[in-house]
C-alpha cells in the first residue's frame, strides 16, 4: 500500500491537450471572458483580447506552466527589513499575488482548494502565525496541479492543519486513564477532505442500498481507529521535543514514535495498517486507504466543479471529471490539473448560456466580485502595493480568503436556500452568505471600492484603486460604454432591459468620470453579475 | 445536453448541524420547522397577541476579571482573596456590599464601579451567578490532572473560549449559536419575513448565527440602508431609480431571482426597521453618552417597537471588548465597569418606562474568568467567572451556582487561581431559553449537550434564577422565593 504514484507536469501537460475537442472552435471574445471568469479570480481586458486570439488550450497550457506565485516570500522579505508581521500582512501579500502573479488559474485553483481544506486566522494560534498560513497557502499553491495523494498528505501534515484541528499533539491512548486519541482530525479528513459520508456512484449520485438507504462510508468505529493514526505527529522542532519544542511552522509534522499508537489499526474497506511499523508509514496507508476510495473522484469533481463553474453539476458532468481524476489517460490516478483541465474544458462549462439553461451557474460571492473589479480594472497604488486587510470583509461579505468560521467554510456544497430554489431541488451554496446585512454592507463596500478605494491609509501612495481611465474615455457615448462593461465583466451577457435601465441612468449624468463610476457600480450591484452562467 | 438540469447526488452535511443536516439536505426548510415547531406555543400566542419576551446577551470580549466584580467581603474570605490576588486585591472598605436573599455564610460586595448595579441588586433586579464557564461534562480537578474526562477545545484561548460561550457547544468548533438555533425552532413566532428574531448591535456573531436563520445588524444609529438610496440629490435619485429597476426585472435565472430578492428584501428590512424606530415618541428614559449606553438606548427603541414589527420574541447581542486585562486590570476596571453599570441601569429606566421589564432579560458572557493570581499589575486567561443577570423575572437580590473558595491551590484550582467552573454555560443558558419560551422537548435542539449537566425532563429548574413562565407574575416570584430550592 506504500507505493504511491504522482504525476509529473510535463506528463499532465502532454495528456491534457488529447481531451479537449470543445476548444477547437475559433474563440470570441465573449467565450474568452466567460471562461476567464470561471478559470481566474477575473480578467483585464487585455487578457481577454489575448486569451480569444490565442485560444483555451493555448492559455491552459501557458498556466500550467507559470511559475508558482507564492505567498510567503513577501512576509519573509518584511521581517527581513524589521518590518512587523500581523495577521492582516498575510492578506497584503494575497493581495499582490492575486493581482499580479501570471498564474491566475493557480492562484484561482487555491482558493477553491482552501475552501475545502479549511483552516482560518480566526483561531488565534493562526492568526498569530501569518508565515505559516502563507506556507500552508503555498502548499496548496504547489499542489493546485500536482496530484490529490500530495496534496491530501501535506494538507494532513502541515502544522497549522494540525493545530486547526488538534492532531498536533494528539497522544495514544491510555485506558488506564481513560484517556483516548482525539478524533477531530480523522473524522474530518474522511467527511470533508476526501470521501463524504456516504458511498457514491461514479457520476456522484447516492449509492443505495435494498432498502434505499444511502450507505455510509465509515462508522464510529471508523473514525476511532482512524484516530489513532493521527497520534504522535507534532512540531519538527529542532530540539525534537513532542511538547513543548519550539514550533516550527513550515516544515511538516514530524512523527513521534513513543506517542503513536502502536498496534495494527483498521482502515476503511476492509484494509488494516499492520503492527510495528513506523508511524509515519500507518499515516502514509492511511492516506493511501482514502485516496484509493472510489469516492475521492466523484467527492472531489463535485467540489470544484461547484467552486469553478457550476452549483448543480448534472451526473453525467461528474463523471466525466470523476473518470479523469480515476485516470487522466496516462494511467494516472488524482492528476489535479487533468481534472482542472476537464472541469473548464467540459461542455458542460462550455456551452454558452441560454434562456433554456435557467438554473445552471453559480452566484459569484460579493468578496469574489470585489476580486473581480480589482483585477478587470487593474487596481494598484502608486506604491504597488496592496495593503488591502479587508478587515470589515467577514461582516460585510461573511466571507475572507482563510478566514472561515468553522472547518465546514463559509457556505455548505448542500446549501439550499428556501424559496424556488430549494423547491426546484437544487443547490446554491454562496447563498448562504447574502443575508439582509451582507446584501447591504458588501453593495456598499463595491461602490467605495469604484468610487474611492479599496483600502484607507494614512498614505494616498498606499491607497489601492481601479483605473477606469479607459471607461472614463468611453463614456461620452453611453452606449459604448455599457458594451465595454458588458464584456469586460459580464462576458456579453447582459440583457437588453438591464442594458436600457445602465443606459438611462448613466445618460443623466454629464461628467465622464461620475458616468463611468455610476455605471460601473449598477453592474457590479445587478443580479445578472452575480450569478456566473 | 441537459445535464446541467438534472441534479447531482445531495450529500448530507455536517452531523453537527443538527438543524441544517435536516433542512440541507434530507428534508426541506419548511418541513423541519412543522416537526420542530412547539405548535401549542402558537396556540399560546393566538390567544395572546401581546406576549411578548426578549432576551438580551452583554458579551464582555477579552475575558473579563470578574473575581474583582463580585468579591468575598467577609474578614476570613476577604483575606483569603486579598492573599491570592495581591496588586489586584480592592481594598476592603471599598466594596460595595450586598446581602443575598439566601445567606451562604460570607459576606459579599461589588466593585465600587458598580454602584447602579449595586442598587438594582437591592431591589432584586439583578442575580450573579458565580463560577459559571465552558464545560464539556462534569470535571474535577483529578479527572483535570489525569485527562480522564474531557477538556473544552482551545481551553484558555480568546477564539474558541468566546465562541463556546456563544455556541455552548465546547467539544466542537462550530459556527451556530444557541440564539441562532432558537430562532431555528420558534422564529416562525415572529410576523416578520424580512427582519430576524436575532438583532446584532456589533455585526456578525456566531451566538446568533443559527441553520436556517442569521441575525440582523443594525448599530446604535439604527439600521443600514443601502447608500444614498432613497436620498433626494440629483445622483441620489438616478441611483435609486435604477437600483429599483434592476430589482424588479423579472429574471429567467432563478438565482438572479433569488439574489434580486434578497437583495430587495435586505432594503426594505431598513425601510420597514427605520420607519417602525422613527414613528415612535422618543424615550424619556436619558442615556450617557457612551457607545454602549447608545447601544441599549437603540435596544429600548426596537423593543417599543415590536408590534409595529412583529415580534413576539427577539433576542439582543452587544459586543463590548477591551477586557483582556493582562495589564493595569484594577485601572481598566475602574474606568469600564461603571460604563457597564450605568447602561443597565438606564436600559432598565428605560424598560420600566415601556412597561416591560418583567419581558426584558439582560445577562453577561464573556470569553472566560481571569487568573487570580497576577502576573504584576494584570491577570491571564483562566477558565469560571461571575456573570450577571438582570430584569424584572430575575429572582434578584441572590447568588446563585457556587461561589468558590480562592486560595490558590484549591479544590478547582487548575494553577495561578485558572479555576474549574462548578456551574457550566449549559445550565446558565437552559434557565435563559426555558424562561424565553423553548418547550422542554426541543431544549436538546438549542443546547446538545444540556443532559450531561440537567435533565431536560426535570421539573426544577436548572437554576431557578428567573420566574418561568408560568409563575411570571410578581407576586408568585416573591413568594416562590423561599421555597426555591438552591442550587448547586
Amino acid at each position: 500500500m506504500l507505493c504511491r504514484r504522482s504525476a509529473s507536469v510535463l506528463g499532465a501537460l502532454v495528456v491534457l491537450g488529447a481531451s479537449a475537442q470543445a476548444a477547437q472552435d475559433p474563440l470570441t471574445p465573449r467565450e474568452a471572458a466567460r471562461f476567464l471568469s470561471q478559470a481566474t479570480l477575473g480578467a483585464s481586458w487585455e487578457e481577454i483580447d489575448r486569451t480569444s486570439e490565442i485560444g483555451l488550450e493555448a492559455w491552459l497550457d501557458e498556466q500550467l506552466e507559470q511559475p508558482i506565485g507564492l505567498h510567503q516570500p513577501y512576509l519573509d522579505e518584511r521581517l527581513n527589513l524589521g518590518l512587523e508581521l500581523e495577521t492582516a500582512t498575510r492578506r497584503w501579500a494575497w493581495w499582490q499575488q492575486v493581482r499580479e502573479s501570471p498564474d491566475a488559474l493557480r492562484q484561482r485553483v487555491a482558493l477553491a482548494l482552501s475552501e475545502i481544506f479549511v483552516v482560518s486566522d480566526a483561531v488565534d494560534a493562526i492568526g498569530e502565525n501569518p508565515i505559516g498560513l502563507a506556507n500552508y497557502y503555498d502548499m496548496l499553491l504547489a499542489n493546485s496541479f500536482g496530484n490529490y495523494r500530495e496534496l491530501l498528505r501535506d494538507v494532513s501534515l502541515h502544522p497549522i492543519m494540525g493545530v486547526y484541528l488538534s492532531h498536533l499533539g494528539n497522544e495514544r491512548s491510555d485506558p488506564a486513564r481513560g484517556r483516548y486519541p482525539d478524533e477531530n482530525y480523522a473524522r474530518e479528513i474522511m467527511q470533508l477532505f476526501s470521501i463524504g459520508l456516504f458511498e457514491l456512484n461514479l457520476d456522484g449520485t447516492l449509492q443505495l442500498d435494498p432498502a434505499g438507504k444511502p450507505i455510509p462510508t465509515y462508522d464510529n468505529d471508523g473514525i476511532t481507529e482512524m484516530a489513532k493514526i493521527f497520534t504522535g505527529l507534532s512540531f519538527a522542532s529542532p530540539s525534537g521535543e513532542f511538547r513543548g519544542g519550539d514550533p516550527v511552522w513550515t516544515r511538516p509534522m514530524r512523527m513521534y514514535e513513543a506517542y503513536h499508537e502502536p498496534g495494527p489499526k483498521l482502515l476503511l474497506r476492509g484494509r488494516y495498517v499492520p503492527p510495528g511499523q513506523p508511524g509515519m508509514h500507518d499515516v502514509e496507508d492511511a492516506i493511501d486507504n482514502l485516496f484509493r476510495h472510489p469516492n475521492v473522484g466523484p467527492f472531489m469533481a463535485r467540489r470544484l466543479i461547484q467552486r469553478l463553474v457550476t452549483s448543480n453539476p448534472g451526473p453525467d458532468y461528474v463523471r466525466r471529471v470523476a473518470t479523469v481524476f480515476q485516470d487522466d489517460g496516462y494511467g494516472v490516478r488524482g492528476n489535479l490539473a487533468a481534472v482542472v483541465r476537464a472541469i473548464l474544458l467540459d461542455p458542460a462549462a462550455r456551452t454558452w448560456p441560454t434562456a433554456t439553461h435557467s438554473t445552471r451557474g453559480r452566484l459569484v460571492e460579493s468578496f469574489l466580485r470585489r476580486v473581480h473589479l480589482a483585477r478587470a480594472f487593474d487596481a494598484e497604488s502608486p506604491a504597488r502595493i496592496y495593503p488591502i486587510e479587508d478587515g470589515s470583509a467577514p461582516v460585510d461579505f461573511g466571507q475572507r480568503p482563510l478566514s472561515s468560521p468553522t472547518v465546514f467554510n463559509f457556505f455548505l456544497p448542500d446549501h439550499q436556500p428556501t424559496g424556488p430554489i430549494a423547491d426546484a431541488g437544487l443547490y446554491a451554496p454562496e447563498f448562504q452568505i447574502i443575508t439582509a446585512v451582507t446584501a447591504i454592507a458588501s453593495a456598499d463596500d463595491l461602490d467605495t471600492q469604484i468610487h474611492r478605494t479599496m483600502n484607507f491609509d494614512d498614505s494616498d501612495f498606499h491607497e489601492v484603486q481601479l483605473d477606469l481611465t479607459d471607461e472614463i474615455v468611453l463614456a461620452p457615448n453611453v452606449p459604448a460604454l455599457i458594451d465595454r462593461l458588458d464584456l469586460l465583466l459580464m462576458y456579453g451577457h447582459m440583457s437588453g432591459e438591464m442594458r436600457q435601465i445602465l443606459i438611462q441612468a448613466v445618460s443623466q449624468l454629464a461628467d465622464p468620470i461620475a458616468r463611468a463610476r455610476l455605471a460601473t457600480y449598477l453592474v457590479a450591484i445587478s443580479p445578472e453579475y452575480a450569478v456566473l452562467q | 445536453m441537459n445535464d446541467e438540469r438534472r441534479r447531482g447526488a445531495p450529500e448530507d452535511p455536517s452531523r453537527r448541524t443538527f438543524l441544517g443536516q435536516a433542512s440541507c439536505a434530507a428534508v426541506g426548510s419548511t418541513a423541519l420547522l412543522s416537526t420542530v415547531l412547539d405548535m401549542g406555543m402558537f396556540n399560546v400566542l393566538a390567544a395572546n397577541p401581546t406576549d411578548y419576551r426578549a432576551l438580551v446577551c452583554l458579551f464582555l470580549y477579552g475575558g473579563a476579571d470578574s473575581f474583582n466584580m463580585l468579591v468575598p467581603r467577609g474578614q476570613a474570605e476577604y483575606d483569603e482573596y486579598a492573599r491570592v490576588r495581591r496588586d489586584l486585591a480592592l481594598p476592603r472598605d471599598v466594596l460595595l456590599p450586598i446581602t443575598p436573599a439566601t445567606p451562604d455564610g460570607r459576606e459579599y460586595g461589588l466593585h465600587p464601579g458598580l454602584a447602579e448595579v449595586q442598587a438594582l441588586f437591592a431591589q432584586g433586579r439583578v442575580a450573579f451567578l458565580s463560577n459559571v464557564g465552558t464545560l464539556v461534562e462534569p470535571l474535577t480537578l483529578q479527572q483535570y490532572r489525569d485527562g480522564s474526562a474531557r477538556r473544552p477545545l482551545g481551553l484558555f484561548s480568546h477564539s474558541d473560549q468566546a465562541t463556546h460561550w456563544q455556541t455552548s457547544i465546547p467539544d466542537q468548533r462550530n459556527a451556530v449559536g444557541w440564539a441562532g438555533r432558537m430562532a431555528d425552532v420558534l422564529g416562525a413566532i415572529n410576523h416578520n419575513p424580512n427582519i430576524s428574531m436575532n438583532i446584532s448591535l456589533s455585526g456578525s456573531n456566531v451566538f446568533q448565527s443559527g441553520n436556517l436563520t442569521t441575525h440582523y445588524t443594525i448599530t446604535e444609529n439604527g439600521s443600514r440602508g443601502l447608500r444614498l438610496y432613497g436620498g433626494t440629490s440629483p445622483e441620489a435619485r438616478i441611483r435609486t431609480t435604477a437600483v429599483d429597476s434592476l430589482l424588479a426585472m423579472s429574471y429567467q435565472h432563478l438565482f438572479e431571482q433569488a439574489f434580486a430578492a434578497r437583495m430587495r428584501g435586505a432594503i426594505d428590512a431598513h425601510l420597514e426597521f427605520s420607519a417602525a424606530i422613527a414613528a415612535l415618541p422618543p424615550l424619556a428614559t436619558v442615556f450617557s453618552n457612551t457607545q454602549l449606553s447608545q447601544e441599549f438606548r437603540m435596544i429600548a427603541q426596537t423593543i417599543a417597537a415590536r408590534e409595529t414589527l412583529g415580534m413576539h420574541r427577539q433576542t439582543f447581542f452587544i459586543g463590548f471588548g477591551g477586557w483582556d486585562h493582562h495589564d493595569e486590570v484594577l485601572l481598566n476596571q475602574e474606568q469600564m465597569l461603571p460604563v457597564v453599570s450605568r447602561a443597565l441601569a438606564e436600559f432598565q429606566s428605560a424598560l420600566a418606562e415601556l412597561s416591560v421589564e418583567d419581558r426584558v432579560t439582560t445577562f453577561t458572557s464573556s470569553d472566560f474568568g481571569r487568573t487570580l493570581t497576577s502576573n504584576g499589575r494584570g491577570s491571564d486567561h483562566a477558565w469560571g467567572g461571575n456573570h450577571m443577570v438582570i430584569g424584572g423575572a430575575v429572582r434578584g437580590g441572590d447568588l446563585y451556582g457556587s461561589y468558590p473558595t480562592l486560595y490558590e491551590g484549591g479544590p478547582l484550582d487548575t494553577g495561578r487561581g485558572r479555576l474549574i467552573p462548578t456551574t457550566s454555560v449549559d445550565e446558565y443558558f437552559a434557565e435563559l431559553a426555558l424562561w424565553y419560551g423553548v418547550p422542554r422537548q426541543d431544549l436538546e435542539l438549542v443546547l446538545p449537550n444540556l443532559r450531561r449537566f440537567y435533565d431536560p425532563g426535570s421539573a426544577a429548574a436548572p437554576l431557578g434564577l428567573l420566574a418561568q413562565p408560568a409563575a411570571a407574575r410578581a407576586a408568585v416570584r416573591r413568594s416562590a422565593r423561599d421555597a426555591r430550592p438552591r442550587s448547586r
